[in-house]
């Protein structure tokens, strides 16, 4: 076998046999059942980045093109219905593994510290490893149906390790919750992958993005990009299937940060992306998707202004970030979209760890009003939070600021085609400062201020330990030059020249124009006005929950919050909405639960006293029936002698009506 | 008089409801000798109406039918015997009667109804026996007591 | 002064005159029998029908059936059910403990039989005759009885002897019984 077919195979390998081998023996090695996973990941690690760098520098067989498709072996053989188990790698390829490999290898690291006292540690492992293997064969599918089995597969994951700690109830209720709610999105994307079989006889990606659109008509082309959408809506936690991400938080720290930061919810993201040809189709679609993208972003972000549990802040922070990618693909800009996904996963992976330290640190309290003061006494973990807070936030020269802008700059000057797209310029607009504004009210909450933290706690505040702290650092790193290296010049970058060649012909068809970056004319003007809402979201933050940077100190002025909240009308409203979550919950709950109960309660009435009672019924009445019939015999010889004469003289009467014969 | 006096003045000396179903009876037996007698009736002439061999067949298949109720409807199981011997009867007389009308079976009508009245006796001495013995056993001669056959 | 030939007026020969009333004992004491409510008072009407149904027979011109019947019948047969019916005594009850449920039924059934057999009777050309009754020879009848049809005679004899020790044998008291019976 061709040694970059053996690597591309070893990526699966690897990660499966350190599940194999984990699940297998890991109880027995104890503390060392870390071993094996980690080192495995390590190699994998390695052999990604080498796979990533023979992608892009076009090496032999990836050639000129930067693609390279096989397949081990025919998978389904089944007469017309053909599926070969077929991987590819390209550059887009190319560019998630970079985030996925690189992240879940530092996650695998840091887990090491981070659960070193858990029992169930090998368990943990074993499901990571799995977990990378499902992602990367997502990644590296190269055909619709190894890709939905990859999809399922990494749901399962992500059910198993949220309810890592299955012996807490709303752990085991939240890794439900997630699971019901991706499958939701799965029905969908099921019955669009049946679609392209139906229309197209093929589920190879190559194959159905030549024959694309082929006979079909207008609407079936958009019935089928809104199915697969609905897929990405659950994998990734869009409107209205956004419900499973903040519950998933009950999951270890390490997890919220591997896959509901920087992979699992990115395939969404990534499978948008994969087959844009069909969704350049489909462009109403596209719309819609830039849509709930945006809707997303500000909801998410309003309901993070609230939240107390350091953790959901960041999660509803991935709804966000997620809903700028969705609204970038949704106006055309695909390239925007992975760069904000590469991007994201290093800052929000590192925004994660950095909150699970800070978790360690207090001794497992998650909730913000009890932190406060950490800044001295965790130096480590604050200045590489902080790194991270300003890569979201959208801050110069850091990684944000470059993703961040070029999806802005995308939905502005997609609204010269249609309208529509300004508002989605305005909203993303507004959420990039309230995205600074709940960021930094987290770092003043948890670093800076007076300390609120249990005094018995307090004495036992520490700094992680350097398996911890490692991870931490190599993201912090990352964060700062990864934007620059990727994206600079803008719109001219390594990562659009890598993804232009992908997107060219989804681009074509969808007749959006390049422009050329003017630095001194839109571009520019976007640019500084991002740069400055994110200011001022810091600055208002600062404002209400203080600052304790060695150059600016501000003492906190958090009961102002409290009495704009309780004055202004508005305010209050807001405030108790975004509180509550927009009641979505509590709408899914009645709709599904209590109403969809009592349905079902209906139906298993109908079901008992009708197909039940007609089931019984009949068997009763054979009963009673015989019952009465078996009265005939009385054992009394007058009673048969009657039988007899009657029965005689029935006859005799019968003949002598109908005559002799 | 009215009817209720005479019907009180009957009732001093008869039982009213005797009294009733025999007037009912001869009635009935009126009509029916009235209608039924140019079927059951030979005319012989100078000698008037004669009974026919329907006649007396219609006699013996009365006779029958009083058994077979009685039979089906008594409790006591002797009134069933008697019922029995009743329907023999009715039998036996029908037997006689093609004989007398019928010349070449004359003769060979009486032998037969002397060997039915003989197993009649022997019938009704083993089924009378029998009763004896099952009454020592229940203490009751009605039929619908023994009830062993009814499991 | 002598009978007229037939009664005048309905034209009836004294036979059938004689036959009416022979009926209509005969009837109505087998009507008093299956309905009598007091048992022995049925056997009594019992003993009545048969000696109506003698009387025909001397009108069918049977003597010898005649004389078994009442010697049969009358002395034998009637004595052995009034003696049965005195060894298992019950008390004299109401119609309840008479009849059955089922002899409304039962009486249907019968008086549909009756006009069934009626029916049928009439209805029927019988063979032969159609004259007055003949007369039976008592000494053809005891040619026929020792000739030809000597095995059934035989046979009923044995079977009398068999109804005697059967009798005898299933009404017999067990040796350690009380002798209520």
């Amino acid at each position: 076998m061709d040694p970059t077919d053996l690597a591309i195979v070893l990526l699966l390998v690897l990660p499966l046999d350190g599940f194999t081998l984990t699940a297998l023996v890991g109880r027995r090695l104890g503390s060392r059942s870390s071993w094996i996973p980690v080192g495995l990941i390590v190699v994998t690690w390695a052999i990604g980045m080498w796979l990533v760098w023979s992608v892009l520098g076009g090496q032999p067989p990836f050639g000129p093109e930067h693609a390279h498709r096989f397949s081990i072996y025919t998978w389904i053989p089944a007469g017309t219905f053909q599926v070969p188990f077929g991987l590819a790698v390209d550059t887009l390829t190319a560019a998630l593994l970079i985030v996925v490999t690189t992240v879940g290898m530092l996650v695998h690291v840091y887990s090491i510290g981070y659960m070193a006292d858990d029992p169930g540690k090998w368990r943990f492992f074993a499901y990571l490893n799995l977990f990378m293997f499902s992602m990367l064969l997502l990644v590296l599918a190269e055909n619709f149906l190894v890709m939905f089995v990859a999809w399922e597969l990494v749901g399962l994951c992500s059910y198993l390790l949220i309810g890592f700690w299955y012996t807490r109830h709303s752990a085991a209720l939240a890794a439900k919750k997630a699971f019901v709610t991706n499958r939701v999105g799965d029905v969908g994307f099921a019955l669009g992958i049946a679609a392209i079989w139906t229309a197209f006889g093929t589920l190879d990606f190559g194959q159905v993005f030549a024959a694309f659109p082929g006979q079909l008509e207008g609407w079936q082309v958009t019935a089928i990009a809104l199915l697969i959408f609905t897929g990405a809506v659950g994998k990734s936690a869009q409107f209205p299937l956004h419900v499973w991400l903040p519950d998933a938080m009950e999951g270890p720290t390490p997890v919220s940060a591997l896959i509901h930061a920087a992979t699992m919810v990115n395939a969404g993201v990534y499978m948008v992306a994969r087959t844009s040809p069909i969704f350049a189709h489909a462009s109403g679609t596209l719309s819609l998707v830039a849509g709930v993208g945006i809707f997303t972003a500000i909801l998410a972000a309003s309901i993070a202004f609230t939240q107390t549990d350091i953790k959901r802040v960041l999660a509803y922070s991935t709804l966000s970030q997620l809903g700028y990618m969705f609204a970038a693909l949704g106006v055309g800009a695909f390239t925007a979209a992975i760069f904000h996904l590469v991007t994201h996963g290093f800052f929000k992976g590192l925004l994660f760890l950095g909150s699970g330290s800070v978790i360690h640190a207090v001794h497992d309290e998650q909730d913000m009003r009890r932190m406060g003061g950490l800044a001295r006494k965790i130096p480590w973990t604050y200045a590489t939070m902080l790194v991270g807070a300003l890569a979201i936030a959208g801050i110069p020269p850091l990684a944000g600021f470059f993703s961040k802008d070029e999806i802005l700059g995308a939905a502005f000057k997609a609204g010269s085609d249609a309208s529509g797209f300004y508002l989605v310029w305005a909203i993303g607009f507004l959420v990039a400062g309230m995205t600074a504004f709940y960021m930094f009210r987290l770092m003043g909450l948890t670093f800076w201020g007076e300390s609120r933290v249990d005094p018995h706690v307090a004495e036992h505040i520490h700094e992680t330990p350097w398996s911890m702290r490692l991870p931490l650092v190599m993201l912090a790193a990352a964060s700062i030059v990864i934007g620059f290296a990727l994206g600079y010049p803008p719109e001219n970058g390594p990562i659009h020249q890598w993804l232009a060649p992908i997107f060219e012909g989804p681009l074509a068809v969808l007749g959006s124009h390049e422009a050329s970056y003017q630095f001194f004319g839109v571009d520019g003007a976007l640019a500084i006005a991002s740069v400055a809402i994110a200011l001022l979201g810091i600055y208002a933050a600062w404002r209400f929950f203080g600052v304790d940077l060695w150059f600016v100190r501000m003492a906190p002025h958090r009961e102002r919050v409290a009495e704009i909240v309780r004055t202004v009308p508005a305010a209050a409203v807001l405030y108790r909405a975004s509180v509550n979550k927009w009641w979505f919950d509590d709408l899914n709950n009645l709709l599904f639960v209590v109403i969809g109960g009592r349905v079902a309660d209906g139906l298993r009435w109908f079901d008992i006293q009708v197909i039940d009672g007609a089931v019984n019924g009949v068997a009763a009445l054979t009963v009673r029936t015989g019952g009465r019939i078996g009265r005939i015999q009385t054992g009394r010889v007058q009673n048969y002698a009657l039988g007899i004469a009657l029965g005689l003289v029935a006859m005799a009467v019968g003949y002598l009506v109908t005559g002799p014969r | 008089m009215s009817i209720t006096g005479i019907l009180e003045f009957i009732g001093r000396w008869f039982r009213l409801d005797v009294f009733v179903a025999l007037v009912i009876a001869s009635l009935l037996a009126g009509v029916v000798i009235w209608i039924g007698g140019p079927f059951l009736t030979l005319s012989d002439g100078s000698q008037g109406v004669v009974p026919g061999l329907d006649g007396y067949l219609f006699i013996a298949g009365a006779l029958f039918s009083i058994g077979v109720f009685g039979f089906l409807a008594r409790r006591n199981a002797i009134s069933m015997l008697m019922s029995i011997e009743l329907m023999v009867n009715a039998v036996n007389l029908a037997i006689i009667a093609f004989g007398a009308f019928i010349p070449a079976l004359t003769t060979h009508a009486s032998v037969i109804a002397l060997v039915v009245m003989a197993v009649a006796a022997a019938e009704a001495t083993v089924g009378l026996a029998i009763v004896i013995a099952i009454f020592r056993n229940r203490r009751t001669p009605l039929v619908d007591e023994y009830s062993a056959m009814s499991e | 002064m002598t009978l007229p030939q037939a009664i005048p007026f309905l034209n009836w020969s004294w036979d059938y005159f004689l036959f009416l009333n022979l009926a209509l004992v005969l009837l109505g004491s087998a009507v008093m029998t299956v309905l009598g409510r007091n048992i022995i008072h049925s056997g009594l009407w019992m003993m009545l029908c048969f000696a109506a149904l003698a009387g025909m027979y001397v009108l069918l011109q049977a003597p010898l059936v005649d004389a078994a019947q009442v010697l049969i019948y009358i002395g034998a047969i009637s004595v052995l059910v009034l003696f049965a019916i005195m060894l298992t005594q019950t008390k004299f009850g109401p119609a309840r403990l008479i009849f059955h449920r089922q002899a409304t039924s039962a009486a249907l059934a019968a008086i549909v039989l009756a006009a069934l057999l009626l029916i049928v009777v009439v209805d029927t050309d019988w063979p032969g005759q159609l004259t007055a009754a003949a007369h039976t020879a008592t000494d053809a009848l005891a040619r026929l009885l020792f000739d030809r049809y000597v095995l059934p005679f035989e046979v009923v004899s044995i079977l009398l002897l068999a109804a005697v020790i059967g009798g005898v044998y299933l009404a017999k008291r067990e040796p350690d019984e009380p002798s209520e019976i």
